[in-house]
C-alpha cells in the first residue's frame, strides 16, 4: 500500500488521468498473458514524457517501491506481473514514431509503439521491420525489447537484439543513459546487448532506434503435408543441411491445423505434420530455392505440396500460423503455451518423447512451432475444472522443458522466463552461472527495485512452489535467508 | 618475480611458464588453470593481460600487468553439430584453424578476422573484429551463442548456450565481446555457423573522389541485390567502391549491379581479393583509427581522411578503419578529423600508434554504469588494468 503522500507526488509527476488507483481499474494490470499468475499493483502510472519516467524512477528508488514496466501485456511468462506493492508503469500514453530515416535504414519509436506499426509506416517506402512476434498487432516494441521477442523471421533475420541500434534507457536511480548507439559499434561495453531482452530488470527504455530492412525483391510461401510431424522435421534438418536458408520455417500438427482452420478459415491441408517454408530473396534465387525445398519434402514422404498463390494466399497462410496460440481456445477450455528450444537435429526424438509424455499423462498435446531455430511450442490442453488435472499439465509442460534442457537446448526462446520459469532457471543454470549474471544487475539496480522476484530463482517463491525445480539461493545455503 | 613464479609453478607446472620483457607468461592448459591463475593473481593484486595470438595488443588502450596469461595451449575444436550449424572451439584456437575445421563441411563463423593464421578466437571476441563480411552477416556479437568465462576471482561461468535461439538471462557474451578483457577470460566460445557462400563475384568502382561513389553506394544499399559486401576505400590515388554479390549467376544480379553503375555515371571493373585491403593498412608504422558513422554521412568523412593525408577502410554500414603516417602534422589533422566526427554523433577509437591521444572519442553517458560492471565482475581491477591507474574507466 502506498501512502498519500506518495500517490500525490506520483500525481504531481502524470497528472490526475496518468495515474490509476481505483481497485476495479487495477485488476486490468494484475497479469500479462499469463493468467495463472496474478497480483494487483499498488497502483498504475502512464507517463508520456522521459522526463516523466525518470521522475518516477527517482521516486520509487527514493521510497524504495518496486515498479513494474508493461506496454500490450501481451508476454506469455508473467514478465509484467505485478510484485507486491509495485507500481505499473504502462506506455500507452508513448506511442509515437519520432523519426525515420530512410537513408540509414533506421526508424525511432516510443517504447508504447505496435510492433506491425512500424512495418506498417516505411512499407510505402519498400521496407520492414523484421522481428514479427506472433502477437505483432498488438504487442509493444518496448515489450519486445524487454523480452528480446522472436517471431517466424527471426531463422534468417535474427530477433529483436539484432534489429535495436539505440535505446535511451532510465536507469532505476532516474538517471538516463544511451545504450548502442546510431553508428554501429557503440565504444564501450555492449550494455544494449545485455539489456535487450533482460526482462525489465535493469531499466525502462524510453526510445528506442530501430533497423529497418529492404523488402526482398521477391518471398514465396509453400506447404507441404506430411503423415507424421517427424517426418516434417527431418525435411528441416534437411533443409539446413543442404546450406538453405529461407527466411522461415514453421511446423503445425494435425490439433494446431483443426484449431486454426475453424478461426481463420486458412485453407491448410489435413495432415499430422504441416511444414511451412517461406523463401525470400532475388526472384531467379527464389525460384531455385523453392525447387530444391519441394524437392526436399517429396523426399521426406510429403502427401502435398502447394505454394501460395498470390500475396493475399501468403498473407492467409501467416494469418492462420499466427492465430494458432489463441485458436487453441477452441479445443480446450484451458491450455499452457510452452516455450523452449532444442538443437534442430533433435527435433523428430524430443517430438516423439513429448507424444509419449503427453499419452502418459492422459493429456493432449498440440505442437506449433519454429522449426528452423528449433523452437518449440507446445501447447498442453487441459480442463482447469477436473480435479488435478492443471497440476499435471503444468507439471508436463515443465518437464518438456527439463527435456529440452537435456538435449543442449533452453527454456526459452523468446517468450523469456518472467515469473513462469525462473525456477527452471536452476535446471539450466549453474548457481554461479546465475550468480554471474546478478552482478550486471547489481551494477544496474543495486537497490533490486527493477521488476523484482523475476527471471532469477528465489528461495521464497521457488520454494513456494508445489513444482518446478527447486536449488536453494546461494544465501539460503549460506544460512543468511531460510524458506517458509 | 623469483617469488611470483615459485607460486605459479604447482598451478600450471613450470614449463608453462615464462619470463618475457619482466612479465611473467603463464601458459594453462585448460579452464580450471585459468581459474586458479586468476584466482591466485586476484587475492594476490597481481595484474594480468589475458593474450592470444598478440595481433591486437594495445587496441582500445595500453595496458601493463605482471602476468601475461596466454591462451594458446586452450586450441581445441571441441565440438561442431555441424548439421544444427554451430561450433564450440577453444579460445586459443587460431581463427584459420577454425574455418579450416568448419570448411570440411562447407560451413564458417561469418567473420573475416585480421591475421587469421594468427589471432585467435578469444582475441578476436575480445576486441570485437570484423570487416567485409559485416554487411551481409552483422558483427560478432549477432554469431556468438555461448562462452565459458573465468572472472578475475577465479570464477568459472557458464553464459548463453549452444542453440541459436535462446532468451534465458542475461545475454553475458555480448556483454564479454568487446570488452578488451577487462571483465573476464573467454575460454571457450560457441559460435553459429553459416553455410560457405556458393555464388560470389566480386566487382569494383573506381572514382577520383568519395562524392562520386556516395549516390552509387546509398543506391546499392537501397537495391534489392543480394550484396555480401560493400566496401569503399581510399587514398591519394583515389577512391573505389568494393561490391560482392552473392546469388545464383541466374538470377542476373550482376547485370542488375552494372545498370546502377552506370545510371550513376560510372564504370564496373571484375574485382579482386577486397578483403585484404583493410590488413595492408597496418603494413606501415601508422596511427590507426577505427571511426563509426552513420552510412550516409561515409562518403564525405572519406574524403576528409584523404584530403587529410591518410588512408582509409570503410564498411558501407558505417565503420571505418582509418590510417594516418604518426608525424606531428598529420595526428593534428587526424585529430581534427575527430573533432568533426564527434560533433556529428560519430566516434573513433584509437587501434594503434599515439599514446597521447585520448582512446576514445565520442562515447556516450554510460561511463558510470561501465565501471560499476567492471566493479562486479574485477573489483580488485586484476584484468587488464590501464597503465594510468586513476582513469576512471575501464582499459576499453
Amino acid at each position: 500500500m502506498l501512502s498519500a503522500q506518495i500517490l500525490s507526488e506520483f500525481r504531481q509527476i502524470v497528472g490526475p488521468r496518468g495515474l490509476i488507483t481505483a481497485q476495479n481499474q487495477l485488476q486490468t494490470y494484475e497479469c500479462d498473458g499469463l493468467t495463472a499468475f496474478r497480483e494487483a499493483p499498488a497502483a498504475v502510472l502512464l507517463p508520456e514524457t522521459t522526463e516523466q519516467v525518470q521522475a518516477i524512477l527517482r521516486l520509487c528508488t527514493r521510497h524504495k517501491v518496486p515498479f513494474v514496466a508493461r506496454g500490450a501485456g501481451t508476454g506469455l511468462s508473467g514478465g509484467a506481473l505485478p510484485t507486491p506493492g509495485s507500481v505499473v508503469i504502462t506506455f500507452s500514453r508513448m506511442t509515437r514514431i519520432l523519426n525515420i530515416d530512410y537513408a540509414n535504414h533506421q526508424v525511432t519509436v516510443q517504447p508504447g509503439v505496435i510492433n506491425a506499426n512500424v512495418t506498417a509506416a516505411v512499407a510505402g517506402a519498400g521496407f520492414f521491420y523484421a522481428p514479427d512476434p506472433s502477437s505483432q498487432t498488438v504487442c509493444t516494441l518496448g515489450g519486445n525489447v524487454a523480452e528480446n521477442a522472436g517471431g517466424a523471421h527471426c531463422l534468417k533475420y535474427g530477433f529483436t537484439v539484432t534489429h535495436v541500434l539505440e535505446a535511451k534507457v532510465v536507469l532505476p536511480s532516474g538517471e538516463l543513459v544511451t545504450l548502442g548507439g546510431k553508428t554501429p559499434d557503440a565504444p564501450g561495453y555492449d550494455l544494449l546487448g545485455v539489456f535487450i531482452g533482460s526482462e525489465g530488470t535493469l531499466g525502462i527504455a524510453t526510445e528506442m532506434t530501430l533497423r529497418i530492412v529492404r523488402k526482398p525483391e521477391a518471398v514465396q510461401v509453400l506447404l507441404a503435408a506430411f503423415d507424421s510431424i517427424q517426418a516434417a522435421a527431418q525435411t528441416v534438418s534437411d533443409i539446413i543441411a543442404a546450406g538453405l536458408l529461407p527466411s522461415a520455417m514453421e511446423i503445425m500438427d494435425r490439433l494446431s491445423i483443426v484449431a486454426a482452420e475453424a478461426a481463420v478459415h486458412p485453407h491448410y491441408p489435413m495432415c499430422d505434420g504441416l511444414l511451412i517454408v517461406e523463401v525470400d530473396g532475388p526472384l531467379a534465387e527464389v525460384k531455385l530455392q523453392a525447387a530444391q525445398v519441394l524437392e526436399l519434402c517429396r523426399k521426406n514422404g510429403a502427401t502435398e505440396t502447394r505454394h501460395a498463390v498470390d500475396e493475399a494466399d501468403r498473407l492467409l497462410i501467416w494469418k492462420g500460423r499466427k492465430a494458432a496460440f489463441a485458436a487453441a481456445g477452441r479445443l480446450s477450455p484451458n491450455y499452457i503455451v510452452q516455450d523452449g528450444v532444442i538443437p534442430r537435429t533433435a527435433l523428430p526424438v524430443v517430438l516423439d518423447k513429448i507424444g509419449q509424455m503427453a499419452k502418459a499423462e492422459k493429456l493432449r498435446v498440440t505442437n506449433v512451432f519454429h522449426a528452423g531455430d528449433g523452437n518449440l511450442h507446445p501447447i498442453v490442453l487441459y480442463n482447469r475444472e477436473n480435479p488435478g488435472e492443471e497440476d499435471r499439465a503444468i507439471d508436463l509442460s515443465m518437464r518438456i522443458l527439463d527435456l529440452c534442457v537435456e538435449t543442449g537446448g533452453s527454456i526459452t526462446g523468446e517468450h523469456g522466463v518472467g515469473r513462469e520459469k525462473q525456477c527452471s532457471m536452476s535446471y539450466m543454470y549453474a548457481p554461479v552461472d546465475l550468480e554471474t549474471m546478478q552482478r550486471v544487475r547489481r551494477a544496474f539496480d543495486p537497490e533490486n527495485l527493477a521488476n523484482p522476484e523475476k527471471l532469477f530463482p528465489t528461495p521464497r517463491l521457488c520454494g513456494e512452489q508445489s513444482r518446478g525445480h527447486y536449488v536453494p539461493h546461494p544465501v539460503e545455503a549460506s544460512g543468511i535467508a531460510e524458506v517458509f | 618475480m623469483a617469488e611470483l613464479l615459485e607460486h605459479l609453478k604447482p598451478l600450471v607446472g613450470e614449463e608453462h611458464i615464462a619470463v618475457r620483457e619482466g612479465v611473467v607468461v603463464v601458459s594453462p592448459k585448460n579452464t580450471s588453470e585459468v581459474a586458479a591463475v586468476l584466482g591466485f593473481a586476484d587475492r594476490h593484486g597481481v595484474k594480468v593481460r589475458p593474450v592470444g595470438g598478440r595481433t591486437k595488443l594495445g587496441w582500445g588502450a595500453a595496458c601493463e600487468a605482471q602476468i601475461e596469461l596466454s591462451l594458446l595451449r586452450l586450441n581445441r575444436v571441441v565440438d561442431h553439430p555441424w548439421q544444427d550449424l554451430t561450433c564450440t572451439v577453444q579460445a586459443g584456437c587460431t581463427w584459420q584453424a577454425l574455418e579450416d575445421t568448419l570448411a570440411r563441411h562447407g560451413q564458417f563463423v561469418a567473420l573475416d578476422a585480421l591475421w587469421p593464421e594468427k589471432a585467435t578466437v578469444g582475441g578476436v571476441c575480445a576486441t570485437n573484429d570484423s570487416g567485409a563480411l559485416r554487411h551481409r552477416y552483422g558483427s560478432l556479437r549477432d554469431q556468438v551463442l555461448g562462452m565459458t568465462i573465468v572472472l578475475a576471482d577465479g570464477t568459472i561461468a557458464k553464459t548463453g548456450g549452444r542453440v541459436v535461439k535462446n532468451v534465458a538471462g542475461y545475454d553475458l557474451p555480448k556483454l564479454m565481446v568487446g570488452s578488451m578483457g577487462t571483465l573476464a577470460v573467454i575460454t571457450e566460445v560457441t559460435f553459429r555457423l553459416y553455410s560457405l557462400p556458393l555464388h560470389s563475384r566480386s566487382f569494383t568502382v573506381a572514382a577520383d573522389t568519395a562524392a562520386k561513389l556516395a549516390p552509387l553506394m546509398q543506391a546499392i544499399r537501397d537495391s534489392h541485390l543480394a550484396v555480401q559486401v560493400l566496401q569503399m576505400r581510399g587514398d591519394a590515388s583515389g577512391f573505389a567502391l568494393d561490391v560482392e554479390i552473392n546469388a545464383h549467376p541466374d538470377a542476373g544480379q550482376d547485370a542488375m549491379l552494372a545498370e546502377i553503375v552506370v545510371k550513376n555515371g560510372l564504370s564496373l571493373q571484375p574485382g579482386f581479393w577486397l578483403y585484404a585491403e583493410r590488413d595492408k593498412l597496418w603494413e606501415h608504422e601508422r596511427l590507426i583509427l577505427k571511426a563509426t558513422i552513420r552510412p550516409n554521412d561515409l562518403a564525405s568523412y572519406a574524403q576528409e581522411i584523404v584530403d587529410k593525408d591518410g588512408s582509409f577502410v570503410a564498411q558501407s554500414i558505417g565503420i571505418v578503419y582509418a590510417a594516418f603516417a604518426r608525424d606531428e602534422t598529420t595526428v593534428r589533422l587526424a585529430e581534427e578529423f575527430r573533432y568533426h566526427l564527434d560533433l556529428q554523433g560519430g566516434t573513433s577509437t584509437v587501434l594503434k600508434g599515439n599514446s597521447e591521444m585520448d582512446p576514445v572519442v565520442g562515447m556516450s553517458n554510460i561511463g558510470p554504469l561501465m565501471q560499476a560492471i567492471k566493479v562486479q565482475f574485477d573489483a580488485n581491477n586484476t584484468l587488464n588494468p590501464l597503465v594510468n591507474q586513476t582513469s576512471s574507466q575501464p582499459a576499453i
